[in-house]
């Protein structure tokens, strides 16, 4: 059986929510993830738009569900004039050579300044691997307090495939322990905290 | 006794700046990166957990495997179960060459290196490229992973930048993120075109058949998401019953390792998912397949054996080496295998079918038995006392070195003679004595003390003054033996005496039963359980009639046998059990003696016989604190007293290289260590330095005595005694 993708309705068993969000972020940044928080998701898609600009991206490999659907994140981005890649045949053609990558991801963990991803899809895997730049779209209020938590959560989702938990970008220390991102993964990690999804591209809210 | 060959190696380590700096700085920033990274969690709580989990898996290794290998077929991965080294490499390439497939990408495998697997997949023909980029730079070097964790630490950017020009064939400047970049593009590349995929695992799940990888660089996600093929190294010590379980280990493993509160990337795997694949410039998504090798190499051997079934709780962090003081003098090459430092001493003897148990013997040596990888490992795994177990087992097999054999066994082992020969000891050493220090002990551990200074034993050794000195008190608080150990008796009576005098003026009455001999510490290092029990015999015979409320020693090495272990001996002698119990509920250690009365008495130490203000510090001996647990007591008794301006010095509790025959064996790491603490004591600016344990005293005052004869060591029970 594939990992469920319900895995919202199991958090009330787990201490969690937005007021983790004190606790998170420091830790998320103390590891150099560059976190992002926005009120609602009209917010949530003109922040995207100006991390990608700030970077000179042109080019983003993206897979769409939830949360980017409800914000017609696709139709936004290509309407600003980048050029998005979303077809899981797209994003394996074009995920090594683009300038970003967007996912969407399940869960924070304040403990470690973390973020969940549901990786059974291996264009997920791709888009925040490959290329320099990685956003990761979260729900503020889907943020867990501990690593044994969020493990509590996995053994009741996951039974056959892949997770990623992934805590800031890629770094290594090989060379005289010194700090270096941007090793294999993304260079820049960038998960956005949305508050409430109500307010799309469109203004409807 | 000791190999000449790792004496020829440790020379050329001690030798080498860039291992010496690289390990110096790591050394000095780990402890505080550790203490951070467990500032949010309950540290012991979560090694508790991880002992427990580890320890309930190794009872039920061969129905987890069986699970494993169940649940993982179920979800569509393969496994092959492999009894050795020759039989993974052999599955690997026959399963390579029926696919057709050419080069393969690793990501960082311990297993991989334990079996040698790049050597073998090379020489049949197939294009192996690390991508880890420590692996990958010792790849390039040809030198096997110096550190578990970090492989390349022995190596500056320098050195690494040369081997990059040389493998990629054009100038890389001398830019750590530029050299990072560079390894970037070239290994992207290589994963790119990839075959198939190598990694380890850091844990695997019997519920699911799932696998965990730890990593922080991504290569662990690129490894087990591009090629169509992944290949899993997993040793039965990495099985765990449920997902649940894998969370303390989580927690754990990169903040003891790096200092981390969790690494870039942790990824579970379980089952085949899709993988894009290039044919005729179309891109598709196609299925993988995923084969686990279960490893045994040993390992269903150890689940078996009562004592060595422990290293199941190790979760390969490393963090025994980034606290071991040898490790931080002589790097891991010098352990002559792929598991470096404590863990590795076991894991090499054990590991890989024992075609390393020589080297395991040799490198065993090594250790200090200081006890500071037992206090932090995760899986509180008493690594120390493997490697006791290891060299007891050794001397049941292959007997004592001969020398040995009749110093233990014709002279420890009769009391009589063996301080018979100490006193003569006395006078033989007159001709040439110096001062304090005499260049050789005549006998005693002969072949091992040419190379040292040791302390000239005593004209009269503690059990003759104890007669000359009038007993007091007439109406005793309480009544007490003294067990002095050689160490106080025949080379250090003064502080016999002073454990006296402090005990006389606390009203407690002394007695010091004549029979009393060698404590047995020293041959048990030495892995003879025979004498040991000869000695604690002895002891407990010569104590247990005497009516006295407690025995007080003044030496934690020997408080430890007496209190500690004396009573884990008579394991199939139930008589002897009790009257070892018996004899270890009376044990205490003189420090906390002290301690307690002057509580409860309200009484202070004496002042300083020194000038007033005099500066002094204390060094924590390892048994002292970490077999006894007394570190706060002697220096709340130095605070205490009048006169003295307590300071606390620099890695108070880092071992001084004494370590019984460690000293002798290795003058050479024990004299570096000594040098470290030397500059402890004198960045301190103390004048006094307080020891609690006789050994700490010899090789403290002995590199003083050379170095700075104006600051004195002295045992706390001299400084209490107001000496």
């Amino acid at each position: 059986m594939p990992t469920l993708t319900n895995w919202t309705s199991l958090f009330p068993k787990v201490n969690h929510g937005s007021k983790l969000f004190a606790a998170y972020e420091p830790r998320a940044k103390g590891v150099l993830a560059e976190v992002t928080r926005v009120g609602n998701g009209k917010r949530a898609v003109a922040a995207i738009i100006q991390l990608l600009t700030a970077a000179q991206a042109r080019t983003v490999v993206c897979v769409p569900e939830t949360k980017s659907g409800a914000l017609g994140l696709i139709a936004a981005l290509e309407s600003a004039g980048f050029t998005v890649y979303s077809r899981p045949e797209d994003v394996a053609r074009y995920a090594q050579t683009a300038d970003a990558g967007i996912t969407e991801m399940e869960f924070a963990i304040a403990e470690t300044g973390s973020c969940v991803q549901n990786d059974d899809r291996v264009e997920k895997r791709l888009c925040s691997a490959l290329p320099p730049l990685h956003i990761g779209l979260l729900m503020t209020e889907h943020i867990l307090e501990t690593i044994p938590d969020a493990f509590r959560i996995f053994s009741r989702v996951f039974d056959a495939g892949y997770i990623s938990i992934i805590t800031g970008p890629s770094r290594t220390a090989d060379i005289e322990r010194v700090l270096t991102i941007g090793m294999h993964g993304p260079a820049r990690m960038i998960p956005v905290f949305i508050d409430s999804l109500g307010g799309n591209a469109d203004g409807k809210f | 006794m000791v190999n000449s060959e790792l004496k020829r190696e440790i020379a050329e380590k001690l030798q080498d700046t860039v291992l010496q700096n690289a390990l110096g700085r790591f050394a000095a920033a780990y402890p505080a990166a550790r203490a951070l990274a467990y500032a949010n969690i309950d540290c012991e709580a979560t090694r508790d957990a991880i002992s427990e989990i580890k320890s309930r898996a190794v009872e039920n290794i061969r129905a987890l495997a069986d699970q494993f290998t169940a649940e993982a077929g179920k979800r569509g991965s393969h496994v092959f179960r492999a009894a050795n080294g020759a039989a993974a490499q052999k599955y690997i390439i026959d399963l390579l060459t029926a696919k057709g497939l050419r080069r393969v990408i690793k990501s960082k495998s311990m297993v991989s290196e334990e079996i040698h697997l790049n050597d073998a997949l090379t020489q049949a023909g197939f294009q192996v490229q690390e991508t880890d980029l420590g692996e990958w730079i010792i790849s390039l070097a040809g030198h096997r992973p110096s550190h578990m964790v970090m492989p390349a630490i022995h190596l500056d950017r320098r050195q690494i930048r040369n081997y990059f020009t040389k493998e990629l064939n054009k100038d890389i400047p001398l830019d750590i993120a530029v050299m990072v970049q560079e390894a970037r593009q070239a290994l992207r590349q290589a994963f790119i075109r990839a075959d198939a995929g190598i990694s380890g695992a850091n844990f695997g799940i019997a519920e699911n058949g799932a696998i965990g990888l730890v990593t922080n660089e991504g290569n662990g996600r690129l490894t087990t998401t591009l090629p169509r093929l992944h290949i899993v190294l997993i040793g039965y010590d990495k099985l765990l019953a449920k997902l649940e379980d894998a969370a303390p280990i989580i927690r754990a493993l990169p903040r003891s390792a790096t200092g981390q509160l969790l690494t870039s990337y942790c990824t579970m795997i379980s089952g085949p998912t899709l993988v894009p694949y290039e044919e005729n410039g179309e891109f598709k998504l196609v299925e993988k397949e995923i084969h686990y090798i279960l490893l045994d190499n040993g390992r269903l051997n150890i689940a078996d054996d009562p004592k060595f079934k422990q290293i199941y709780q190790c979760i390969r962090c490393a963090s025994c080496l980034n606290v071991c003081p040898v490790y931080h003098l002589v790097g891991g090459h010098v352990y002559g295998h792929v598991y470096a430092g404590g863990i590795g001493v076991i894991l090499t003897a054990f590991l890989n079918e024992q075609k390393e148990a020589a080297t395991a013997q040799k490198i065993q040596e090594l250790c200090l038995s200081c006890g500071c990888c037992k206090e932090i490992c995760p899986g509180k795994i008493d690594i120390p006392g493997l490697i006791g177990e290891m060299r007891e087992r050794f001397v049941q097999k292959e007997g004592l070195p001969f020398t040995l054999g009749i110093i233990f066994r014709q002279v420890m082992a009769n009391r009589t003679l063996f301080h018979a020969l100490l006193r003569l000891a006395y006078f033989a050493q007159t001709p040439v004595k110096s001062g304090k220090f005499i260049r050789h002990l005549p006998f005693f551990l002969s072949d091992m003390v040419k190379e040292r200074s040791l302390p000239a034993i005593a004209a009269k050794p503690f059990r003759d003054l104890i007669g000359e000195i009038p007993e007091k008190p007439e109406k005793p608080r309480a009544r007490a033996a003294f067990f002095s150990g050689c160490s106080i008796d025949f080379v250090y009576p003064e502080v016999g005496r002073s454990v006296l005098k402090v005990l006389q003026d606390l009203d407690i009455a002394l007695v010091f039963p004549q029979a009393q001999t060698c404590c047995g510490a020293p041959v048990a290092d030495a892995g003879d359980r025979e004498t040991l029990l000869n000695l604690a015999r002895q002891n407990i015979i010569a104590f247990e009639q005497l009516n006295v409320d407690f025995i007080i020693a003044a030496c934690p090495a020997c408080t430890e046998y007496l209190g500690h272990k004396y009573k884990e001996l008579f394991t199939d002698d139930p008589a002897w059990t009790a009257r070892a119990e018996a004899f270890t509920h009376k044990i205490r250690e003189f420090t906390q003696v002290v301690a307690g009365y002057y509580a409860q008495l309200e009484m202070l130490p004496p002042p300083s016989a020194d000038h007033d203000g005099i500066k002094v510090t204390y060094h924590d001996s390892c048994h002292m604190k970490r077999a006894l647990g007394i570190s706060s007591e002697p220096r709340a008794l130095l605070q205490a007293a009048e006169g003295y301006t307590y300071v606390e010095m620099k890695n108070a509790d880092t071992c001084c290289g004494m370590s019984g025959a460690f000293g002798v064996k290795f003058p050479e790491l024990s004299g570096q260590l000594a040098q470290k603490k030397f500059a402890s004591i004198e960045a301190s600016g103390a004048a006094v330095v307080a020891v609690s344990c006789p050994a700490c005293l010899m090789q403290i005052r002995g590199m003083l005595d050379k170095k700075a004869p104006h600051i004195k060591v002295k045992h706390l029970a001299e400084i209490l005694a107001g000496r």
